[in-house]
């Protein structure tokens, strides 16, 4: 780690703290920072500790890990608009959770992780399956197949929430969102990012050479069937999580890898911090804005998080040339 | 079989199934009805009240809605497809559906905010603008001829445009999440007669309009080379058409919603019968769009006993599968 990284990454760890901080005071009842330790009433302190700080960590770990998710993806498709939410990954990890709970599974906290992760790998399954052609894995075939199959696994979430009456029960899920984070989710949060990073940065260098032209990576002893297995397990567990707890939330994975990339461009190994940092401080945003922009109400997380990753989406596509690798 | 017979029996085929639909659509639902005498009831030879009640009142008005809705994105989807050059065109695919929407939404928003009730004439003029504001982000992306490019332009917009209405929509309603469906996927939200009657109007000087095109449509499909040697004047055609493909959408959207899909599957699978000569695909197009959605219509209102599916959930399950094959059947380069 060079001098400057490790300046950029002390910096990029002060504002997630502070995001997680403002997060933690902000909501449709601004509280000062004497609450933390010395709350002015009973109920003061229970909301802090009960609500408001379970669902910042809960933010900063959703952030972090669909940040994760979709410069895992973007690096061993070798294509920059792969990204969980795209692919329909979110999408399966979200039906399989409303269909287990109308089969009379109880969504526990428990229940709907392993519920979440066995949907967002059979639909991570599913669009590589779709996206193999006559002449082997074509990214391009990825995104749209993935972004059509995308919409077909959520209108199926909503039709079958609509038929048997349950859409305000799901509308977390639905719409996204943390309102309802607590301690154990964020216990389970934890243990998927140390896996999720623990494992980016075990095959960081190997990731790194993937990112070179095939032909080089695998000239430099590169297993490309290995690594695609771990980057599956590491996405699946990464974006089944989140959805887990936060519900459908997108382009997270799309746009931080991408404007990390576009600031200072370099390596899956150089960028990995960063994008992990920055995912978590864009995601306590965002959840603040959600929280606190109009009063009595919270917007959908999904929405916000829909208009800036589909702008940084357009962007690409209409303005950078050889954006898509086509 | 040569292509001389089969032009015209598909259009036989499609016209029998057209029939058959619009009589199921009729007949069959909570209340049992006899075909002959809904048949009696049309042509308003009937005197049995409830016959005439439900027939008339109740489920007349969803069926002229998918006639409207199928008819216009099928032939939208068309010019489309032919304007582009893209077998995966189609105003859902583009994002127009979903500026159309969101015009309406937000005219719809105001309108509360400041508690005025609007008529259905400001929310197509809303709708339009809004489907040309789309549209034309679409075209300051697609100057690159790249047609994968163009259409996931089209994805990021809807993707943009539809976080907007979800927004707008759960601040309006928030705990009527079913409406925001309409938006975003699709339903009859408005089934008054005369609303109807108005937009039947708009739809049948639409396909008026469009019957006159069909020669420079013809002359389009051998590229804007191939038509401008036989006299067709290219740039003015094509800004025709393309105002005629917004305005089909535009159309259809305020009567149903974001429909997604029809416009692209209906084309599709008619030019796998007909060919590309207009005199054909176009009203086999056309009646093809109609009967995908008073399948869904009747999908929607019987397949699931009591509760009534928004239609527009029903294509879309209905048709992005095929929208996948297609995808993987068609090359690019």
């Amino acid at each position: 780690m060079t001098h400057r990284t490790m300046v950029v990454c002390v910096a990029l760890v002060a504002v997630v703290l502070i995001a997680i901080l403002l997060d933690i005071f902000g909501g449709t009842r601004w509280y000062s920072v004497s609450d933390l330790w010395r709350p002015s009433t009973k109920l003061v302190g229970e909301v802090i500790w009960q609500i408001r700080v379970p669902r910042a960590l809960a933010a900063a770990m959703t952030g972090m890990l669909l940040a994760l998710a979709g410069l895992l993806l973007q690096t061993v498709s070798h294509n920059p608009l792969a990204d969980p939410s795209i692919i329909g990954v979110n999408a399966g990890a979200n039906l399989a959770m409303i269909v287990g709970e109308l089969l009379g599974i109880s969504l526990t906290i428990l229940n709907a992780f392993w519920l979440s992760l066995v949907g967002a790998l059979l639909a991570f399954v599913v669009v590589i399956g779709l996206s193999m052609s006559g002449h082997g894995f074509n990214p391009l075939r990825l995104l749209l197949g993935g972004t059509i199959f995308s919409g077909f696994i959520s209108s199926i979430s909503y039709a079958v929430s609509f038929i048997t009456n349950t859409t305000q029960q799901f509308r977390v899920l639905l719409v996204g969102g943390f309102s309802g984070a607590n301690y154990q989710q964020v216990l389970l949060l934890g243990i998927a990012v140390i896996v999720v990073l623990g494992g980016a940065v075990m095959f960081q260098t190997e990731l790194t050479l993937l990112g070179l032209d095939s032909k080089t990576s695998v000239g430099l002893g590169v297993s490309f069937k290995r690594l695609m297995i771990v980057a599956v397990v590491l996405v699946v567990l990464a974006a089944g999580s989140s959805v887990a707890v936060a519900g459908n939330i997108g382009f997270i994975g799309l746009g931080i890898p991408q404007i990390v990339n576009f600031v200072h461009p370099g390596s899956f190994k150089s960028n990995l911090a960063a994008v992990a940092l920055c995912g978590s401080g864009f995601m306590l945003i965002a959840d603040l804005i959600a929280k606190t922009a109009i009063s009595s109400v919270e917007l959908p997380l999904s929405a916000l998080s829909a208009i800036v990753g589909g702008v940084v989406l357009f962007i690409i596509v209409a303005f950078r040339k050889e954006a898509v690798g086509a | 079989m040569t292509r001389k017979i089969r032009q015209p029996l598909t259009l036989i085929f499609l016209v029998a199934l057209w029939i058959g639909l619009f009589l199921a659509l009729l007949t069959f639902g909570d209340i049992k009805l006899q075909v002959g005498a809904v048949l009696q009831s049309l042509v308003g030879g009937s005197s049995d009240f409830t016959t005439n009640f439900v027939v008339w009142q109740l489920r007349f008005p969803g069926l002229l809605a998918a006639i409207i809705t199928g008819g216009e994105l099928a032939i939208s989807g068309l010019i489309l497809q032919v304007l582009t050059r893209n077998p995966l065109a189609d105003s859902s695919i583009l994002g127009i559906n979903a500026g159309a929407s969101l015009g309406v939404v937000i005219v719809m928003f105001a309108a509360s905010a400041i508690g005025l009730h609007l008529g259905s004439s400001w929310l197509l003029v809303a709708a339009f603008l809004g489907a040309i504001f789309s549209a034309g982000l679409l075209m300051l992306a697609s100057h690159q001829h790249s047609a994968i490019k163009t259409l996931l332009a089209g994805v990021a917009i809807t993707a943009v445009l539809n976080g907007i209405i979800l927004m707008l929509e759960l601040e309006m309603n928030q705990f009527d999440f079913d409406k925001v469906l309409v938006w975003l996927n699709g339903s009859f939200w408005n089934l008054g007669t005369r609303f109807l009657l108005v937009q039947l109007m708009v739809c049948l000087g639409l396909l008026v309009a469009v019957s006159f095109l069909i020669p420079s449509l013809n002359g389009l499909t051998l590229g804007d080379r191939g038509a401008f040697g036989i006299g067709i004047n290219v740039k003015w055609v094509r800004r025709c058409l393309m105002a005629v493909a917004i305005l089909c959408a535009t159309s259809a959207v305020l009567v149903g919603g974001a429909i997604s899909f029809v416009g692209l599957m209906a084309p599709n699978i008619c030019k796998r019968f007909v060919g590309e000569r207009m005199r054909y695909w176009l009203p086999a197009s056309w009646l093809m769009g109609c009967c995908i959605m008073m399948l869904a219509q009747f999908v929607a209102t019987n397949a699931f006993g009591k509760s009534s599916l928004p239609v527009g959930l029903v294509v879309s399950a209905v048709t992005m599968p095929y929208f996948i094959y297609l995808l993987f059947s068609e090359r690019f380069d």
